[in-house]
């Protein structure tokens, strides 16, 4: 029933249309690492809107003009305030902060002031704090949605610019023309700010502008895609979050910053190469893979041992000591009988590689950067389960392949089967 | 022959702390140079004052006579491992590719030549088949060829390098000398900020010792004496340095 509403339907386009330059143009701050940046220039719009609206409402019906030049013209302002302190040796985060709160605060003096002067005019600009479709009006909405397609067609035609420029900026001195292109981004990043502000509310912007952002890094490692995909799931934010806001009637801004901000903590906890679970996993499997390592070396070094004698040197629970000789069984690197495991000569070679790049590993550590040879172990018991093939051949060739450690152990060779070999 | 590099009375200064003192030198085509001296003796920012990316309070550095953002596409700059945003999504293809955007037209679009001519250079220094991976899924040697294989992509002149050998293992630092040497060999120039001494003699036709000010320039064995060495890596700089900051300090009335 909404989309067939004209009023709601192009509302609801537009606004959609907003989130999607607002997530392109986040997705250039949070590569450029200045995330919070977004946070500040759109509070400092704050004072901007109020003194645009209040000047054109005193000459024009209708008072949009004035928010917008006065919110961007606010919104610059506030960013050659952060280049002036940052100049002066001010700390990035200090500057924010500082401008963040003198504009904003600037402008609560204002809204209180004409809030007694002119309330009716005060309730129409409160609907850009926490951002309102609803009461846009037809004109309104072919701004927004043609600015935000001049800012979408600018990022699609400059791409391999902006590529160059954001990831390796001294590469791309004398080869563009820095200060106009930097310039471009911040101008079209403010643009995108004040527009946004409409749909989203100044208070919740900068969540709308880094959370696509941070949803579509946790699935891509291309630029493209990471465009691609924010800006989807930026305009998917804003068209949903109208609806819901529709719905049960609630303020757009919050409902979209919302969905944006769960999302991209989702995809944060689900990623697959990226995400919290499946780090886990792959923290966990690396644990137990570092103690069946162990479990073979102490049982290389016993030759031969019972479950007890290995639970009095692994000091963990019974069960994942089970899981793991069970696990090492299985893979044939071990044989138990009569309650006494012992290695196969598969899992006996693996034991003397392992012993093999501790004390190369220390071997290293000593001769190489320089550490006494009473601090080297610990970090060779972590590197021990590391180290791969690769990085095996390279350390043997760096040290002329040694024969004894620094503690004056031998190391075995490459393809030796035992310790003496 | 003409000259490819020139600095003269070059100086520079990071908060009032003098990075490069007074340096003049000139590099010749088909040379390989490299720039040796102590941690914090200006080699790198030799190399960026060169390009332009730090202004010197005096003096200027040019190349063929002119500011290096005149030349740009003729100078293949190789940053330093840490000042690359490895977590940048940007894969291996693409980094070499952007050697080639002087070339490339208005809108920047790669043309065929473009992909083929990155193709071959990243099969030049053994990374083809690494093209796809994003850059911090590459060991450190893959990471140091593969801006290597930029600067090859981008076909320059001057090829600046700032140790581009930081964590790259013996057998991949000889390749990367042998291609190095095939550049020299086309009658390109190349300067590399280098570390390991060992190696100087072996690798490079000229060497420039440099401790702030320069202390010597010029063919190897002329330049590495014990002399020189002594005063390139020798205390008593510091102390100038040391009496410098405690002066700007004093004049900012800081002590």
């Amino acid at each position: 029933m909404f989309f067939t509403d004209p009023i709601f339907s192009t509302t609801i386009w537009a606004s959609s249309l907003m989130c999607l330059t607002a997530a392109l143009m986040g997705v250039i701050a949070f590569l450029q690492k200045r995330s919070l940046i977004g946070e500040t220039l759109s509070h400092a719009t704050y004072p901007g809107v109020l003194i645009g609206g209040w000047i054109f409402s005193l000459f024009f019906a209708d008072s949009f003009l004035g928010v917008i030049l006065g919110s961007v013209s606010f919104s610059t302002a506030a960013l050659f305030s952060l280049r002036y302190l940052e100049k002066k040796r001010v700390s990035q985060d200090a500057s924010l902060c500082f401008v963040l709160s003198t504009f904003f605060a600037l402008g609560v003096l204002i809204a209180s002031r004409l809030q007694t002067v002119k309330a009716s005019l005060y309730q129409q600009i409160q609907v850009y704090l926490f951002g309102q479709t609803a009461t846009m009006r037809d004109e309104h909405v072919v701004i927004y949605a043609g600015l935000s397609l001049i800012i979408g067609a600018f990022l699609i035609l400059f791409f391999p610019r902006i590529k160059l420029l954001l990831f390796d900026k001294e590469y791309a001195r004398g080869k563009l023309k820095h200060t106009f292109w930097n310039s471009a981004l911040s101008l079209l990043f403010i643009v995108s700010i004040c527009i946004g502000i409409r749909t989203v509310g100044i208070v919740l912007m900068s969540g709308m502008l880094i959370a696509p952002a941070v949803f579509a890094r946790a699935f891509t490692n291309r630029l493209s895609h990471l465009f691609l995909i924010a800006g989807t799931f930026g305009a998917m934010c804003g068209f949903l979050g109208n609806i819901l806001s529709i719905v049960f009637s609630l303020p757009t801004g919050p409902v979209i910053a919302l969905l944006g901000c769960v999302s991209a903590v989702g995809a944060l906890i689900f990623s697959p190469k990226r995400g919290v679970l499946f780090r886990t996993v792959r923290i966990l499997k690396f644990r137990l893979h570092t103690m069946e390592e162990n479990l073979l070396k102490s049982i290389f070094k016993k030759e031969g041992a019972s479950l007890a004698e290995l639970n009095d040197f692994h000091p963990i629970h019974p069960y994942f000591l089970k899981l793991a000789l069970t696990r090492l069984k299985r893979d044939r690197f071990l044989q138990s009988s009569r309650g006494i495991y012992s290695l196969t000569p598969e899992g006996n070679r693996k034991a003397v590689r392992i012993i093999r790049i501790h004390r190369l590993w220390e071997v290293y550590l000593t001769e190489f950067m320089g550490q006494s040879v009473e601090k080297v172990h610990r970090s060779a018991e972590e590197m021990e389960h590391i180290i791969t093939p690769e990085i095996e051949s390279r350390l043997t060739d760096l040290l002329s392949n040694p024969r004894k450690d620094p503690h004056g152990a031998p190391i075995p060779g490459r393809h030796d089967e035992s310790i003496l070999g | 022959m003409s000259v490819i590099f020139e600095a003269e009375n070059l100086t520079l200064h990071y908060d009032k702390q003098p990075v490069l003192w007074d340096l003049s030198l000139k590099v010749m085509p088909g040379k390989l140079v490299g720039i040796v001296g102590p941690n914090g003796a200006g080699k790198s920012s030799l190399l960026k004052s060169a390009l332009g990316i730090v202004k010197p309070i005096s003096g200027r550095a040019l190349f063929w006579g002119k500011q290096a953002d005149q030349v740009r596409e003729k100078i293949a700059y190789i940053p330093q491992k840490g000042s690359i945003d490895w977590d940048f999504p940007i894969t291996a293809f693409e980094v070499v590719l952007m050697g080639r955007y002087a070339q490339m037209g208005f809108f920047k679009r790669p043309r065929r030549a473009d992909i083929l001519a990155t193709k071959e250079a990243l099969e030049k220094v053994g990374m083809s088949a690494f093209a796809d991976r994003q850059i911090s899924e590459l060991s450190g040697g893959q990471q140091q060829r593969l801006f290597l294989a930029r600067a090859l992509a981008q076909n320059a002149e001057v090829y600046l390098m700032d140790e581009p050998f930081q964590c790259v293992d013996i057998t991949t630092e000889k390749a990367m000398i042998e291609i190095l040497r095939a550049l020299r060999s086309a009658g390109k120039s190349i300067l590399i900020v280098h570390h390991d001494l060992s190696t100087l003699s072996e690798y490079f036709d000229e060497v420039i010792l440099l401790n702030t000010s320069l202390i010597a320039h010029g063919p190897v064995d002329s330049v590495l004496t014990e002399e020189n060495m002594e005063r390139t890596y020798q205390k008593s700089h510091c102390l100038f340095v040391e009496a410098k900051e405690l002066s700007s300090k004093k004049t900012k009335g800081l002590v």
